[in-house]
C-alpha cells in the first residue's frame, strides 16, 4: 500500500464572486522509502497541495489518504520544512526544535533528548542556545530541517527549502538531506519535495511529478533510476533534466 | 603575531563548493564553476581562499583540486567533519590565539568585546567584529568554542 495516495484532488478559491482554480484533478501516489519531487511553474499550485498533504488546507474536491486513511486536520506523521525557515526568533535554536515536540504534548525530559539528537544530525551541535539572528541562511534552515525530524514523521514535506539560499549552501544541504534520509536509523520513510528547480528534482527524487501551469495538472509523473550518488555532469542525468525541461517548458 | 584573516564565508558554502568540485571529478576551473553558478569573482574567491586555509583543496592557474584531505572530509559523517576541522583550525594561528586567551580566562570564558580588542591590533574596527564574528561561526561549527548571547561570552567547548 502507497504511504499517501492523491485521488483527483482540486482547490478552488473564491474572490469577488469568482472561482479560481488552482489545481485540477491531481492524482498520483507516493509509495514507503521514496522520495518525490513536485515541479512546474510558479503559481501551478504545488505548495498549496503540499500544504493539504500536511493537512494545514483541505482539498475543494478529491481525496487525500495518508496509510489508507483521510488527511483530516494536521497529521502527528508527517513535518514540514518551509522555505522561510519560520523561525520564531525570540527562541534559541533548542527552543525552536523543541517547539514542535511541546504542541504535540512530550514531557519536557523527551523533548530536550530529541532536540538535541536532531540538532546533533543536522550538524548543528553548540548552537543549542544560538538565537536565528545569529545564524547563517543554510544553518537556519539545518534548525528548520531539526525541528521537522524531530517530531520522528515517515512523510517528510519541504517546501523549497533550498531556495533561499546561495547556490553552494543549497548544494551542502541538498547533500545533507540526502544523506539524513538515507540514515536507517532515521525514522523518514519518504519524502516530498517541492521545487521549482528541474536539475534539483533530477538530483534528488526517485520520482519526479511534473506540473502544468496554473491551473496545476500533472502532466506527467518520471521515474528518475539514475544510481546514487547523483553527478549533475553525467550524460545519463544530463539528457534527463532536459527531457522533464521539455516537458514543463 | 601576524594574523592570517578568516574569510568572510560560511562553512556550509566551503561544503556546498567541495561537493561541487568531487562532481567534476576532483578538479574544475574556477571560471567554469563560477559560471554554472551565476557567481561573481568576488563570491566564489573568498569560498575557494576558506577551502585553502583549511587544506580541503589547492587552486592554482585558475583552477581548483580537491586534497585528500578534502575527499577524506566529503567522505566523512557529519561528526567526523567536525573532527577535521577542528583539527584544521587548531592549526591556524588565528584559533591559536582565541584558544590560547580563552585557557588564560578563569572558567575559560572571555567577553567577545576582548577578541574585537585584540584583532583591532592588526585590522579595522569593523573588520575585527566580522573576523570574530566568523571565528565564532566556525569555531562553534568545529566544536572548539561556544559563544553565549545572553553575556555575549566566547567559551572553551569541553564537549
Amino acid at each position: 500500500m502507497a504511504l499517501l495516495e492523491l485521488h483527483d484532488v482540486c482547490k478552488v478559491y473564491s474572490e469577488e464572486g469568482r472561482s479560481i482554480t488552482v489545481l485540477d484533478r491531481v492524482s498520483f501516489d507516493v509509495e514507503t522509502e521514496r522520495f518525490v519531487c513536485l515541479v512546474g511553474p510558479s503559481g501551478c499550485g504545488k505548495s498549496t497541495l503540499l500544504r493539504m498533504i500536511a493537512g494545514l488546507d483541505q482539498p475543494t474536491s478529491g481525496q487525500i489518504l495518508y496509510d489508507g486513511r483521510p488527511v483530516v486536520g494536521v497529521n502527528p506523521h508527517i513535518a514540514v520544512v518551509f522555505q522561510s525557515f519560520a523561525l520564531f526568533p525570540w527562541l534559541t535554536v533548542s527552543q525552536n526544535v523543541e517547539l514542535g515536540l511541546e504542541s504535540r504534548g512530550v514531557d519536557p525530559k523527551t523533548r530536550k533528548g530529541l532536540a538535541d539528537k536532531y540538532i546533533d544530525q543536522v550538524g548543528l551541535d553548540g548552537f543549542e542556545e544560538a538565537y536565528p539572528r545569529e545564524l547563517s541562511g543554510g544553518m537556519k534552515q539545518r534548525v528548520g530541517i531539526a525541528r521537522a525530524l524531530a517530531v520522528e514523521p515517515r512523510l517528510l514535506c519541504m517546501d523549497e527549502p533550498f531556495s533561499a539560499l546561495d547556490a553552494l549552501t543549497a548544494q551542502n544541504l541538498r547533500e545533507e538531506v540526502l544523506s539524513l534520509w538515507e540514515d536507517q536509523n532515521l525514522k523518514v520513510s519518504s519524502i516530498v519535495m517541492v521545487t521549482h528547480g528541474i536539475e534539483e528534482a533530477v538530483f534528488m527524487a526517485d520520482r519526479i511529478v511534473a506540473f502544468s501551469a496554473r491551473p496545476g495538472r500533472v502532466i506527467s509523473i518520471v521515474p528518475v533510476d539514475l544510481p546514487r550518488p547523483r553527478n549533475r555532469k553525467d550524460e545519463a542525468f544530463l539528457r534527463l533534466t532536459d527531457q522533464v525541461y521539455s516537458l514543463i517548458v | 603575531m601576524e594574523l592570517i584573516l578568516l574569510p568572510n564565508v560560511g562553512l556550509s558554502e566551503v561544503m556546498g563548493f567541495l561537493e561541487l568540485l568531487e562532481d567534476a571529478g576532483g578538479r574544475e576551473d574556477v571560471f567554469r564553476v563560477s559560471q554554472s553558478l551565476n557567481l561573481e569573482l568576488d563570491d566564489i574567491l573568498p569560498v575557494i581562499e576558506a577551502g585553502e586555509l583549511l587544506g580541503l583543496l589547492v587552486a592554482e592557474k585558475g583552477d581548483v583540486t580537491l586534497t585528500a584531505i578534502g575527499r577524506g572530509f566529503l567522505d566523512a559523517d557529519v561528526n567526523h567533519r567536525k573532527k577535521i576541522l577542528a583539527g584544521r583550525l587548531t592549526g591556524l594561528g588565528i584559533f591559536e590565539r582565541v584558544l590560547a586567551i580563552l585557557r588564560e580566562h578563569r572558567n575559560g570564558r572571555a567577553p567577545r568585546w576582548l577578541f574585537i580588542d585584540e584583532f583591532s591590533e592588526h585590522v579595522p574596527d569593523e573588520e575585527a567584529a566580522r573576523l570574530v564574528k566568523t571565528v565564532i561561526d566556525w569555531g562553534r561549527y568545529a566544536e572548539l568554542i561556544g559563544y553565549s548571547p545572553e553575556t555575549e561570552e566566547v567559551y572553551l567547548d569541553q564537549g
